[in-house]
């Protein structure tokens, strides 16, 4: 069969950076076949995409060795147009990949840019609108659209250019478990219609039906083999960055026989071989159950409001938050999480019911003051990030305040030694990775030392490594105090730091609870479009306490 | 912030070529421009509004009536002292208010708010892409046409990301409460420059995406939507010119519709 | 002029012409009724900090972007009118002036198109500037305004002068807070995008800058010289000042 995409011994540096992003790659794509690109943050990937579509080297200049070609046609030969025929690359940002105000017009674009006749492009129009499920959105503007949906629309739109190979880069990263549902079953219809396709995406449950795998490391393909060989080689993964499956960690560390990353696929290989017997759930609040302080937070009957708004974005909440806790609030986009989360630093204040903060109503405080005692970190560190230094910009809260200098270069010290930045301290926060920044935003909370901490989905956008390191360090801070309340979408985040977990459904809590509880009623979970991971089913299958991979193999072994 | 002022009705206006109504708002600024005579300038205004009730558009009109008020008031307040007309009616030192100023004060005030409705009346019946189609008919190079079209959608964007900076720096202690001057003045730049870099940050992406899809500035394309001009069109524009010509003769050649001659 | 044209070949300075324009005109819409100075005409315009900052980042797309956000602000601020035309041409003149006159304003100007913070000359340019430039923009939109009947043009010319200077000297603050990241790590400064290494200074260009500075005194001082009615010589400055430009 011939090669779709052949890459040629190709390496790139980008203009003004000493090092090369690409080193002297080598790989084929055959038509119509799945390829998942996995690999840390900065290994290439995106690079690698761009490569594949020309925008490396005609977009981003650089020095450029080898060659792409796609189905014998170099790229570098080629003029935009006739890519957009050959390549079609989708981007992880939906929101800047969407140039029109209504649906069919962002459809439109592409074939607008080819020169097509409008006869074809209205067909084009009706064929992709409903591939994507948006035919009843034909013309609605698109900004109002969910974001699952414009991640839809960018997809219907690069396909209605009819390119032979589809890229897609980190399509379902920003998305909610709804969105990424949508998003998947898309992405498999493509692969039944043999389709060539090529999908960056760090999380394994999303290209397990990929055909091979490129594993990526600074810049070189170090493994190309099929899906469920690279899957299950744990330590390779990891090498690279990338999180296992917990499922195959846990055959592996038990030196049970098979590397399984469903559940299915788990709980089939244990009863054939009879490997393990199952436990009586029991005992999960116990083990569990948080230790509780004095309440610092709590909500009651709050409700919320947007103006201009017709519907109620929180409905009498109550809630009580303790000295201690560690709290994930889990739910789908529009659930009103950072609703909720922005009554708890008084950025919003309930329109009836009240929330207090030590028993005092948020009303009451002036901002500042409550940001002293309740910390927030936005989703996006570069919506703070604004000074020349590292220092400056984590002392910026104690300066505004007027501490002393002594005192903001004692405690930025100690913000800095927590998140792991030290030796940062002169560096420009702009010019550091998205991993570091997270941090720095992180460190700039810490640092006025508020009793809680409350992150906006601290790990999206960072790989498995850095969303490790910010979750271990989190851990610390919450154990030398700090109420930690993290608002995410990752479950296994929630199943391995958590104490407590908040699912949120249309601006109402319907569970709270420790978070082993919430995560054993699987039926109640699923009313609100959440999965725990294979992990927690198979915990919850097998009876054991332990949540993560360590505690199940310590229970199983006793 | 939503600030896309357009309504999906469906009225004899937004029907129209989005050339008509371009063009039809730059004549209605000529006969705008005609008359300085309060009563010619409040049957102008009614004459406006009538339009926006027929386009259903009086609720958008209903969002900006604050600056409305503020623009009649102001120039009515305003203008009396720096022009001059023969019958002083009020004096005190240097300051004279004349029976003439008075009024031509209050007929600026309805020329801007005429002004301002002509526009939001274009603004509410109109498409963002039909104006832009519009301005491409009109040989706009597509390029700029796109550049203004790309502007009018990202200015939601940017507003929605700095209410973002803002709460963000809030929740760091940054004191936007302040009535101190010179505090106030300390929390540009930690609010400017995130939302520079964050916008700026956005373009290589927004600029990458735009090649993907084939985008190339200076070849030509195929419009989707293709605006055509009908009768309808040909007669609003013939009725708008006739009432242009009237406007210049009753001014030029009867001088009527004058409180202030010489000037405009 | 010729950058001002060419830059409409090249997919990021469109894209970048849209980006100003969109964050001028967030900035300006979001403050235009907080303190307005002549309603309807100007206010105090926070959004001024981004006028030199643009011009000279993203030279002719932070030129065209300044024009259209302008234009924009006053189309959603509900200030649109016939004197929105000539707003559009004095921000465009604003942004366009203060990338041609960082290379052409000799003794002033620079070989290279840098901004060095260390560097006084590099200060004391960016404020020579940032004030020419301005006040040749406040001169252009006050003899238009003037004429049009709305606000007399010794009062509107000074406003605007001032409130543009004021605006972009303060902005000199973001310029040093932004400026490596935006050469270095994105790449987006106008030389870089558009692959010139240094401007071509032109042997007229020097002639256009200093036509500009004269239009400009004459414009600012015209009530000052006897004998020459005040629009006579608003006109004849305005008229200088775009003879001038188009020089550069």
């Amino acid at each position: 069969m011939p090669a779709s995409v052949s890459i040629e011994s190709l390496s790139f540096a980008y203009r003004n950076a000493g090092t090369r992003v690409l080193k002297d790659l080598s790989a084929q794509i055959e038509e119509g076949t799945f390829i998942a690109l996995m690999g840390h943050s900065g290994a290439g990937k995106s690079t690698l995409c761009c490569a594949m579509n020309g925008l490396v080297p005609r977009f981003f200049r650089g020095n450029y060795d080898g060659r792409v070609t796609v189905e014998g046609k170099k790229v570098t030969k080629c003029g935009i147009v006739e890519l957009s025929k050959m390549v079609g690359l989708v981007l992880q940002d939906f929101e800047a990949q969407l140039f029109s105000t209504n649906v069919e017009l962002e459809i439109a674009f592409g074939p607008e840019n080819q020169m097509l006749s409008r006869e074809i492009i209205r067909e084009r129009i009706d064929r992709y609108l409903s591939f994507v499920g948006l035919e009843g959105e034909r013309h609605r503007d698109s900004s109002t659209l969910s974001g699952g949906q414009k991640q839809r629309l960018a997809i219907g739109s690069v396909l209605a250019m009819e390119p032979r190979v589809l890229v897609m880069d980190e399509p379902v990263t920003d998305l909610d478990p709804k969105g990424r549902e949508a998003i998947l079953s898309i992405s498999g219809r493509l692969r039944d219609q043999k389709r060539t396709l090529v999908v960056v995406d760090n999380e394994y449950e999303n290209i397990i039906k990929a055909d091979r795998i490129w594993l990526m490391k600074e810049g070189e393909i170090v493994a190309q083999d099929s899906s469920a060989s690279i899957l299950s080689n744990a330590p390779l993964l990891e090498s690279c960055g990338v999180m296992a499956p917990p499922t195959v960690s846990l055959f592996h560390a038990m030196s049970w026989p098979g590397s399984p990353f469903t559940f299915e696929d788990a709980k089939s290989l244990l009863k054939e071989g009879n490997l393990v017997t199952r436990r009586e759930k029991s005992g999960f609040e116990e083990c569990h159950s948080p230790r509780k302080g004095n309440p610092l937070l709590e909500a009651r009957d709050l409700s919320f409001q947007y103006p201009g708004s017709l519907v109620l974005s929180l409905r009498n909440i109550n809630l009580v938050i303790h000295e201690g806790e560690f709290v994930a609030i889990l739910g789908e986009n529009g659930s009103g999480k950072t609703t909720l989360a922005k009554h708890l630093n008084g950025l919003l204040t309930p329109v009836s019911g009240e929330m207090l903060v030590e028993s005092r109503p948020t009303r009451a405080y002036r901002k500042p003051e409550l940001a002293r005692q309740v910390g927030y970190v936005f989703q996006n560190p570069d919506h703070q990030i604004f000074a020349p230094s590292v220092r400056e910009e984590v002392g910026f809260g104690l300066k505004i305040r007027g501490e002393k200098p002594g005192i903001i270069e004692e405690n930025v010290g100690r913000a800095l030694a927590a998140t792991g930045l030290e030796g940062y301290e002169d560096k420009s926060p702009f010019l550091l990775a998205r991993g570091e920044r997270e941090r720095v935003a992180v460190a700039s909370v810490l640092a006025v030392k508020p009793r809680v901490i409350i992150l906006d989905e601290p790990t999206t956008g960072l790989d498995y490594a850095h969303q490790l390191e910010t979750m271990r360090m989190l851990k610390s801070l919450n154990e030398e105090g700090h109420i930690i309340i993290i608002i995410t979408h990752a479950m296994w985040i929630a199943e391995s730091f958590a104490t407590r977990t908040i699912v949120m459904r249309q601006g109402e809590i319907i569970t709270d609870g420790p978070t082993r509880r919430v995560f054993a009623d699987e039926r109640g979970l699923s009313e609100t479009s959440l999965v725990p991971s294979a992990l927690v089913r198979l915990s919850n299958w097998l009876g054991t306490a332990s949540l993560t991979v360590e505690g199940m193999v310590k229970e199983l072994q006793s | 912030m939503n600030v896309s002022l357009f309504q999906d009705h469906d009225s004899w206006l937004h029907r129209l070529d989005p050339r008509t109504k371009m063009i039809g708002a730059i004549i209605l600024f000529a006969i705008i421009l005609s008359f300085n005579h309060p009563l010619f300038m409040a049957g102008i205004s009614l004459g406006i509004l009538a339009a926006a009730f027929s386009a259903r558009s009086l609720s958008a009109l209903w969002k900006l009536r604050y600056i409305l008020v503020l623009l009649v008031a102001f120039s009515s307040i305003l203008w009396p002292f720096f022009s001059e007309g023969p019958t002083t009616i009020w004096y005190w030192k240097f300051l004279k208010v004349s029976r003439e100023s008075l009024l031509f004060g209050i007929a600026m005030g309805l020329r801007l708010a005429a002004f301002v409705m002509t526009s939001l009346i274009l603004l509410a019946t109109t498409r963002n892409e039909d104006m832009t189609n519009g301005l491409i008919k009109m040989k706009l190079p597509y390029p700029v046409a796109f550049a203004l079209s790309t502007a009018l959608r990202l200015v939601p964007t940017f507003a929605g990301a700095g209410a973002t900076i803002v709460q963000a720096q809030v929740s760091r202690g940054l004191d936007l409460e302040s009535k101190n001057i010179v505090s106030r003045f300390g929390t540009l730049i930690p609010l400017a420059v995130p939302m520079f870099v964050s916008a700026i940050r956005y373009t290589n992406l927004l600029a990458m995406a735009l090649e993907s899809r084939g985008f190339t500035p200076d070849s030509p394309r195929t419009l989707y939507y293709e605006p055509t001009m009908g009768r309808r069109d040909w007669a609003t524009l013939a009725a708008l010119a006739l009432i242009l010509v009237v406007s210049l003769y009753l001014r030029l050649g009867l001088g009527v519709g004058v409180v202030m001659p010489g000037r405009m | 002029m010729g950058y001002a044209f060419s830059m409409w070949k090249n997919t990021r300075m469109i894209v970048l012409v849209a980006v100003c324009a969109a964050i001028y005109a967030a900035a300006l819409i979001a403050f235009k009724t907080a303190i307005p100075l002549i309603p309807g005409i100007t206010e105090v315009r926070v959004a001024g900090i981004f006028l030199v900052v643009f011009g000279f980042l993203f030279g002719p797309a932070g030129a065209w972007g300044l024009a259209f956000g302008n234009l924009m602000g006053d189309l959603f601020g509900g200030t649109f009118g016939p004197a929105s035309l000539t707003g559009f041409l004095g921000n465009f003149l604003q942004g366009y002036l203060i990338y041609t006159l960082w290379t052409n304003l000799v003794p002033f100007a620079d070989k290279v198109y840098e901004w060095k913070v260390k560097s006084r000359r590099s200060w004391i340019r960016y404020v020579i500037i940032t004030c020419i430039s301005s006040a040749a923009s406040g001169i252009i939109i006050a003899v238009a305004v003037d004429a049009l009947g709305v606000v007399p043009y010794t009062v509107l010319s000074k406003i605007i002068t001032l409130n543009n200077s004021i605006g972009g000297i303060i902005g000199v603050f973001l310029l040093i807070a932004v400026y490596d990241i935006t050469r270095g790590q994105l790449g987006l400064v106008w030389t870089d995008v558009m692959d010139v290494e240094v401007p071509v200074r032109r042997p007229r260009g020097p002639l256009g800058a200093w036509i500009v500075t004269a239009g400009v005194a004459l414009g600012l001082l015209c009530n000052l010289i006897p004998g020459l009615p005040v629009n006579v010589a608003s006109w004849l400055s305005a008229g200088i000042i775009i003879l001038g430009s188009l020089l550069l």
